[in-house]
């Protein structure tokens, strides 16, 4: 069944490179789309969870709930790009055939089973991403491009050398890179070369995932990326690095590595948090605002992966969430883009004013950004501060719960303005606004309007097979280990 | 020390320190084949020198005790310096534990006084020689030094005569990588020191682009001759450390060894020529690129070495 | 000569090839000593069989054919292609002068013998040589990208960090799939063959390559 899901999207976009009408293509990239959404459904409700093993690869807990979230998020925004309209500087078959390669790359991500496949699969999104990015002309959209390419290249290949160094920890036995075969007698395992290997693989896999001290590159991409593709890389891509990094972290965690690669995780998490919301400050772009929000939620999902099992369950959580939250506002920033001919903060004033449907929306997202309760934002936040304060981390604790606020602070007061600021007079109402037919708004407007709704419903109630799926993916991430029983105390207060 | 070794060094010096203009006259005469010339006799080096030992010196009324003391210190060092290398058989008449070092010392100690008498003489151009000098030299100098290193830690022994050579081809054994990297730095500071073509050209007439012979220039008679002997010599005696340690006569008997030695530095001789008749010379700015090389190689030899010693 | 002895020699010459194309400033040598270096490299998976006294098994051949057509055939193909085009650009410009760079580069080495000789491995690689070697590949390739402005440099460097990758990879040439070398090959080829596009179009927009004109995204 696997094998469906990264076959579906490449046979997709072969046709889509061999069909000669631009818009039978875009037809084709929703039918792609949705034909992945229907095969990952068909997985929910067919068979639960001993999906069968093809060698290389197959489903686990955490795969799932990964690749139902990236299905999600494209079938979301193959929809809205149909209403997206932009001139490309790649010809529209490629972009397109690149959009659903990338689909079938992170696919395999998500359901390869040997880590050299799965670091295969991560560069391939890389490459399938980057002529994404060159969507726009021009020289700032190469530079972005340019460096998303050779930065996450190069990141991606210390996080090989970093497998590789796993593979030596555990004697040059090729079953320590088997995930469903994992290394069970931490004796066997070297542990020096396995925190060499874990400490690469953070690096690696920390840049393309946007961690702090590597992010150079995210900003640019998402600055310069048309709105949908942000929403992929912000809501699919790094959660593609970030399964990459779970994964090498639960082989230390059942070797017996698990606290020292947790630190790490903690450290640059917070390092992470601690940029994004600095940075934050004073950033002048919408895109850009938001990109650095994607730093500050994979610094928080990483904190919460590091304080180990008593965090796994939130931090799952998160990650649905964030992907959620992260489709919502780049469809909107790409609207608003349209609308008001920018996606410069300052340009952008009284949204409420001008379309309040999407001066709704957009407040939504901002609550969804900062944790506020409908969303599920806060009930992961929430649930990581509380495995904080469990596991008895105080200062972790304290850091990160301050840093959440000064994010919070400077988030909401850069977006605020937005949705209900006056709209300065110099600034005419942009003549695109008119040029955008109606169809097409209403189709972004729509879509991110549903995303919503599924965002602010999965916060306030989740479905059992939700929380099962949820649970079981936080257990292959991380076992609880025989001090507590985290995902009980936790269970009390969600709704 | 014995009277047969006494008896048997008297020949080998004398050899040794009749060979030098001999080996220059190899060069040339390698270069010019290359130029299609016949070239000078093979004798010619030494009509020089005795022409110029005839003459009386000039000394200019500006100049110093130091402007004379130049040549002879710097030959003398030189001297000093052939008693404790190898040059035709395995031992050395006065090689001593951690003789290296005196010998990379009394090298310096030679090229600073050519330099001291360069600049007694207050010439802006024999003071430029001076700076080039001495600054290749500096970048010359860590070369050597750390092929020192490794032949030393390969022969496990600090006297040069005993580090060369003295281990048989087992020193090609283990260390053999970094063997090779030893004589290339080895190389590089051989055609340094004796100013040979990529580094420094000996045959110039531009004043402008030379480095060791402008500083000679206000030279003259014996203080001239002792100057090109002196250089003839280091030749012989940088070759010769370079062949000992790339060609350890390892099994060979030992009366072997002068015939063969005198073979290999001719054979060096004409290499030189044949480098100096293919290359360009290097723009004085890629110079220290060159040395810097010759340090790489000779630094990352004595990783390999130390390696494979604690290993 | 036995194996061993060879491949010793085969590492040394490719820590040397590392730090001479911190020397070299013609790019398109430095493209050629990439090749060589990829060539060495190639030969090496046959060692490994030569090594343990059988014939080198199908695993191996695939790789090193593998090596040889993307790494010393395709990729310097591209990359000289691309050099070609635009002849008046083809000399380096380091942020540090070629002595420093080369300086840098030997204690680069040095430190990469240092920290592996602090690290013993948990099984016998091919040559005790093996990840010194790969270390000051993977480090020289760093020191490249973030030390050279020009975009090409920079590819160069992105090629010795997969260099050096590839010969720590070396230890492990039984247990990886043979899928997954092939698989990373042609990533690394897909992945440069992009980068020569992006270099191009770079340079159609620029009309150079260096990197520093880029930086007006920071100013933004």
């Amino acid at each position: 069944m696997a094998p469906i899901l990264v076959a579906l999207p490449l046979a997709f976009a072969l046709l889509c490179l061999a069909v000669p009408w631009a818009r039978l293509r875009v037809v084709l990239l929703v039918l792609g789309t949705w034909a992945h959404l229907g095969a990952v459904a068909w997985m929910w409700v067919g068979r639960p969870v001993e999906w069968v093993q093809v060698s290389f690869v197959g489903l686990d807990a955490l795969g799932q709930l990964f690749v139902t979230l990236l299905s999600v998020l494209f079938a979301a925004t193959s929809v809205y790009f149909a209403g997206y309209e932009g001139r490309t500087a790649v010809s529209q078959r490629a972009f397109l055939a690149c959009m659903l390669a990338l689909l079938g790359a992170m696919s395999l991500v998500c359901v390869s089973r040997h880590l050299g496949v799965l670091w295969v699969a991560l560069e391939a999104s890389t490459l399938a991403a980057a002529p994404l990015i060159y969507f726009h002309l021009g020289s700032r959209a190469l530079a972005a491009t340019w460096k998303f390419l050779l930065m996450n290249s190069v990141g991606i290949a210390l996080a090989l050398l970093g497998i590789f160094c796993v593979a030596v920890a555990a004697g040059g036995r090729g079953e320590a890179l088997w995930l469903n075969r994992a290394i069970v007698r931490p004796l066997d395992v070297d542990p020096t070369w396995l925190r060499v290997g874990f400490l690469l693989a953070l690096v690696g896999f920390g840049t393309k995932m946007g961690l702090a001290p590597m992010h150079a590159w995210l900003p640019d991409a998402h600055g310069e990326a048309p709105a949908p593709v942000s929403a992929l890389l912000s809501g699919a891509v790094l959660n593609a690095a970030l399964l990459a990094l779970l994964r090498v972290y639960h082989i230390c965690a059942e070797a017996g590595q698990g606290a020292f690669a947790g630190q790490w995780l903690i450290v640059f998490g917070l390092v992470s948090v601690g940029v994004a919301a600095v940075f934050m400050f004073g950033e002048a772009d919408f895109k850009r605002l938001l990109a650095l929000s994607s730093v500050e939620n994979m610094g928080i999902i990483a904190v919460g992966a590091g304080l180990g099992a008593v965090a796994a369950y939130p931090s799952m959580l998160h990650v649905m969430h964030n992907t959620l939250n992260k489709g919502i506002v780049f469809f909107l920033a790409g609207l608003l883009g349209h609308v008001f001919a920018t996606t410069r903060m300052a340009g952008i004033r009284g949204v409420m004013a001008r379309m309040p449907f999407a001066g709704v929306l957009l407040a939504a997202g901002l609550c969804a950004l900062c944790a506020l309760p409908p969303f599920g934002t806060f009930f992961s936040e929430l649930g990581i501060l509380m495995g904080a304060a469990q596991a008895g981390r105080w200062v972790v604790l304290a850091i990160f719960t301050a840093l959440l606020a000064v994010a919070f602070v400077n988030l909401a007061s850069a977006v605020v303005p937005m949705i209900f600021g006056r709209p300065p007079e110099e600034v005419t109402p942009a003549p695109a606004a008119a040029s955008i037919a109606g169809w097409r708004r209403h189709t972004m407007l729509t879509v991110a309007g549903l995303l919503v709704l599924l965002a602010a419903g999965l916060g306030a109630y989740q479905p059992e097979a939700v929380r099962n799926a949820l649970a079981q993916a936080a257990e292959s991430v991380c076992r609880p280990g025989d001090d507590t029983a985290p995902v009980a105390t936790f269970a009390e207060v969600q709704p | 020390m014995n009277v047969l070794r006494v008896i048997l060094a008297v020949p080998e010096a004398v050899v040794v320190l009749a060979m030098p203009p001999l080996l220059m006259s190899v060069i040339a005469k390698t270069k010019a084949r290359f130029a299609g010339r016949v070239g000078p006799p093979w004798l010619q080096p030494y009509y020089d020198l005795a022409k110029l030992v005839r003459k009386a010196p000039v000394h200019s009324r500006t100049t110093t005790w130091i402007f004379r003391a130049g040549p002879i210190v710097s030959l003398a060092a030189l001297l000093t310096v052939a008693l404790l290398v190898p040059v035709l058989t395995r031992g050395t008449p006065l090689g001593f534990a951690g003789d290296v070092i005196l010998i990379a010392y009394l090298l310096a100690l030679g090229r600073m006084f050519t330099v001291l008498a360069a600049m007694d003489t207050g010439s802006s151009f024999e003071g430029m020689g001076a700076a080039r000098e001495v600054t290749f030299g500096a970048m010359s100098e860590p070369a050597l030094f750390l092929s020192f290193v490794v032949l030393a830690v390969a022969g496990r022994s600090l006297e040069l005569g005993r580090m060369v050579g003295a281990p048989p081809l087992g020193a090609w054994g283990p260390v053999g990588p970094a063997m090779v990297l030893v004589v290339g730095a080895l190389l590089i500071v051989l055609i340094t020191e004796t100013c040979r073509v990529p580094v420094d050209d000996p045959a110039t007439h531009l004043e402008l682009t030379m480095i060791h012979e402008v500083m000679v220039l206000d030279h003259s008679g014996p203080d001239l001759a002792a100057i090109t002997y002196g250089a003839a010599l280091k030749f012989v005696l940088l070759g010769s450390i370079l062949l000992h340690a790339a060609l350890p006569h390892g099994g060979l008997p030992a009366w072997l060894d002068p015939p063969l030695r005198i073979a290999e530095l001719a054979g060096l001789a004409v290499l030189v020529g044949v480098l100096e008749s293919s290359l360009a010379r290097l723009r004085l700015n890629r110079v220290p690129l060159l040395l810097a090389g010759a340090t790489v190689l000779a630094g990352l030899a004595t990783v390999l070495t130390l390696m494979r010693s604690t290993a | 000569m036995n194996v061993q002895a060879a491949v010793d020699i085969v590492l040394v010459l490719v820590i040397l090839l590392d730090l001479a194309m911190l020397a070299v400033s013609r790019l398109s040598t430095l493209v050629r000593l990439f090749a060589i270096q990829s060539l060495l490299l190639a030969l090496l998976p046959m060692a490994e069989g030569l090594l343990s006294g059988t014939m080198p098994g199908m695993h191996a051949v695939e790789i090193t054919g593998g090596t040889i057509g993307i790494k010393v055939v395709l990729i310097p193909w591209i990359l000289l292609r691309i050099i070609r085009t635009g002849e008046i650009h083809a000399e380096v410009t380091p942020f540090l002068g070629f002595a420093a760079s080369l300086f840098v580069g030997a204690v680069l080495v040095a430190a990469s013998f240092a920290v592996s000789a602090r690290l013993p491995l948990p099984m016998t690689p091919l040559s005790a040589m093996l990840v010194p070697a790969s270390f000051s590949t993977l480090m020289i390739g760093l020191f490249v990208l973030i030390s050279r402005l020009k975009a090409i440099t920079q590819v160069l460097g992105f090629l010795l960090v997969e260099n050096g990758i590839f010969l720590f990879g070396l230890m492990l040439l039984k247990s990886m799939p043979a899928l997954v070398e092939i698989g990373i090959l042609l990533d690394v080829f897909v992945g440069v063959f992009l980068m020569a596009i992006v270099v191009y179009h770079i340079r159609r927009t620029f009309d150079h390559m260096d990197m520093d004109a880029l930086s007006e995204l920071e100013g933004r």
